[in-house]
């Protein structure tokens, strides 16, 4: 009986202790992050970092206490917060707001991490190993580049969500599939396209847009992803377009959807892909190593704004002219990517991993090399049906 | 009282949390040193190195059946010999009972609880294992024969989550480390699955003891087959990244997407992980005072628990100060005496008792 006793008496104490009295958090006591935004600092400071923390409004009162200014708070009408603090280095910057922070910073659910243009023109290795070596933050956060230098980016009211960091993580988890105009980039594809030879990253990069576009609720500019930012190592370099960002995703097989329009008589017509293989091979001749891509593409007809009987021979030469049109854009966005010196498509990265030998001489002098390596791309594009119902609505001729 | 025997179900639990309680926190990390593309065919090397050792396991259980390994050390090798061996051996024991001890306390410390001291939190693991020790071999084999399944199912689980984030190219090319880097690699986690050895000191208490060399080759399989995969989705999920964590197996989990029901994966892994090293820590603290109290010719193993226990807590303070000075010994210094004791000690034993025809 009494050795049950010491037993009890022993356990008591391990139930109290497993819930962690020195790490004990009250949920009111902390202030939620929803996005972490690195940049440079703006008030003259050389080298210095700035970090601008935007979180869920906290309900009582704890973010007013903050101050106004260079480093200070912007309440906005929503249910967002913006704070900012200035360090020589990330760690004094976080440390600078957590000394003015009346709640205790917590990142673990902080879902978006973005990149100031000035910044990720500098190099984003030093902000990227600081993440993933934080406790808190995980390498499922998004990465977004911010274009331009536009200070009221990061105080715009989201249109459709409470926060800037929900509607940006929304848009970007429902984005894959439909149209495939941007892909989320997340920290670990980030921090591996940095360390990785022959693979520099990509992120989705977002700027501003005119009010005049957005929703009525919206009261100020609005914040939009228009393509996609590409690196050379961890430096930001230029950035491509949406239509370029789906060819783009299309060459990484990251892509199952888009569309291509061409003209027959100076009438338009639509073609929208929903399935694409992407292949990719290297060809060795004369000494000299091409990449082939070879794709295939199964879409439908969307949109045709002439009469067509769509017979076998008019299906075979729309394949065709489809074929041409997606080889030349295709291409256009590959010499593209040669031209900013990027090499987010991973041509290195796929020598290395089929051709160790050739790799080990040409990754010594690689982004030199990088431009010239030869690139042929071969689209099939498959009409496999019509979405048309009916026969399209054509003007009668008027003289 | 009739001793108590233990199942193969129980043994394989035991044995598998015993070797991957710490090892899923550690091994990727080393293995990851010297060939992040390649890690895989380490595990495929430590598993050949840990059925060898089943093997010489198993002979040495079929030849001392229900007799003590440490008293048999003596009969083979000589009073002096033998205690000197199993010295030896405790003194190994008693040091990488730390490592374990304070490698579970690091990662709770530094996961999931960074405020709290490092004593409190060794304390409360080391309880219950000096507890189940208390009551003997039946506590430990019935509580790993309960975690074992759950907790293998849960690591299933996680790993199909995984799967649509593993991307197959990052292994390429194959072998690109080179041989000299993948041997290296596989050093550690060799000398990690010679706690296979830990089979003889329970031998005497398995149910069929004959089929013993069979049940540590089965072990040795699946701590292999769980180990290759790790591998595998490390490399293929983090590529090169992989070498920049500190707990890779925690990351891997955290990095799963989250679902509609589940937004958060990570308690299952601690769950895993202080289940498992329960179970590690409970076998580590049985094996160090059975064989002590054997060693001082004692007729229970009870009374050393407690300073057993609070002896290791004390010294775990000073046997390491930093996680990277851990992984550098580790990875150094600690195959160096752990291969010539796991692995010399038992076959050196089985290669005497042969030359010199003694049998139990």
């Amino acid at each position: 009986m009494a050795g049950r006793v010491l037993v009890l008496l022993a356990i008591i104490p391990l139930l109290l202790l497993p819930s962690g009295c020195w790490d004990r958090r009250e949920t009111e006591d902390l202030l939620l992050v929803d996005s972490i935004v690195f940049g440079k600092s703006n008030t003259g400071g050389i080298g210095q970092y700035r970090i601008s923390f935007i979180t869920a409004k906290p309900s009582s009162g704890g973010g007013g206490q903050m101050g106004i200014g260079s480093e200070g708070g912007a309440a906005q009408d929503v249910t967002q917060w913006e704070a900012s603090s200035n360090g020589f280095t990330l760690e004094e910057a976080i440390i600078k707001f957590s000394l003015r922070s009346p709640r205790h910073l917590y990142l673990a659910h902080n879902r978006i991490i973005m990149f100031e243009e000035d910044l990720a023109k500098e190099g984003i290795s030093q902000a990227v190993d600081f993440l993933v070596r934080s406790r808190d933050i995980r390498l499922r956060n998004y990465v977004l580049v911010i274009k331009g230098h536009d200070p009221d980016l990061l105080t715009s009211s989201p249109e459709f969500e409470d926060t800037l960091a929900g509607e940006l993580f929304s848009i970007l988890e429902t984005s894959i599939g439909e149209g495939d105009y941007y892909y989320p980039s997340d920290l670990n594809i980030i921090a591996q396209g940095i360390l990785t030879n022959g693979q520099d990253p990509w992120a989705p990069f977002i700027e501003t847009f005119s009010s005049a576009q957005a929703s009525v609720r919206s009261t100020n500019q609005s914040v939009i992803i228009r393509g996609m930012a590409l690196f050379k190592a961890d430096r930001l370099v230029g950035y491509l377009d949406a239509e370029e960002t789906q060819r783009f995703l299309l060459l990484k097989g990251l892509s199952n959807s888009g569309i291509y329009d061409i003209e027959r008589n100076g009438r338009k017509l639509s073609y929208r892909y929903e399935q694409a293989k992407v292949k990719r091979r290297l060809v060795i001749e004369d000494g000299r190593i091409n990449v082939h891509f070879d794709i295939k593409l199964k879409g439908l007809l969307e949109e045709i704004h002439f009469y067509s009987d769509l017979s076998e021979a008019e299906i075979d030469s729309l394949e065709k002219s489809l074929s041409a049109k997606a080889e030349a854009a295709l291409l256009e966005t590959v010499n593209r990517c040669k031209e900013l010196g990027s090499d987010a498509l991973g041509i290195g990265r796929l020598i290395h991993s089929r051709k160790l030998e050739i790799w080990k001489e040409l990754s010594k002098n690689w982004y030199s090399i990088y431009p010239e390596i030869g690139i042929d791309i071969d689209v099939k594009a498959q009409i496999t049906g019509t979405s048309l119902g009916s026969k399209p609505i054509v003007p009668k001729t008027s003289e | 009282m009739q001793q108590y025997r233990i199942s193969a179900g129980q043994l394989i639990g035991m044995m598998f949390w015993t070797i991957m309680g710490t090892a899923i926190i550690s091994l990727p990390v080393l293995i990851g040193l010297h060939a992040p593309r390649d890690a895989w065919a380490a595990a495929v090397l430590f598993t050949l190195g840990g059925i060898v050792l089943s093997l010489v396991v198993g002979a040495l259980a079929n030849r001392f059946p229900r007799e003590d390994f440490v008293v048999y050390t003596q009969k083979v090798l000589g009073t002096f010999m033998g205690k000197l061996l199993i010295l030896a051996f405790l003194v190994w024991l008693f040091h990488s009972m730390g490592f374990v001890l304070w490698q579970v306390t690091n990662f709770n410390n530094h996961s999931l609880l960074p405020d709290t001291p490092i004593v409190p939190i060794m304390a409360i693991l080391l309880l219950p294992s000096a507890y189940a020790v208390h009551s003997g071999i039946e506590g430990i084999a019935r509580s790993s024969q309960v975690v074992f399944l759950p907790a293998v199912i849960i690591l299933f689980f996680l790993f199909v989550l995984l799967i649509p984030d593993v991307n197959l190219e990052n292994l390429l090319p194959v072998f690109e480390d080179g041989a000299a880097n993948i041997l290296r690699s596989s050093i550690t986690p060799l000398a990690w699955v010679g706690e296979i050895m830990f089979v003889v000191f329970l031998a005497p208490s398995i149910n069929k003891i004959s089929k013993t060399a069979k049940y540590s080759v089965i072990t040795i399989a699946l701590i292999g087959f769980g180990g290759f995969v790790n591998e595998l989705f490390y490399t293929g999920v983090f590529g090169l990244l992989r070498q920049h964590f500190a707990n890779p197996f925690y990351s891997l989990i955290r990095y799963i997407k989250p679902t509609a029901f589940i937004e958060r994966y990570d308690i299952l892994f601690v769950t895993i992980n202080l289940l498992g090293n329960f179970v590690k820590l409970s076998v580590f603290l049985y094996i160090f005072v059975l064989c002590l109290s054997q060693w001082l010719g004692m007729k229970s193993h009870r009374p050393l628990v407690l300073p057993s226990s609070v002896a290791l807590l004390i010294c775990t303070q000073y046997f390491v100060s930093s996680s990277n000075e851990l992984i550098l010994f580790l990875d150094t210094v600690f195959p160096l005496y752990t291969i010539p004791i796991l692995y010399g000690i038992p076959a050196l034993v089985l290669l005497v008792a042969v030359i010199r025809g003694i049998k139990g």
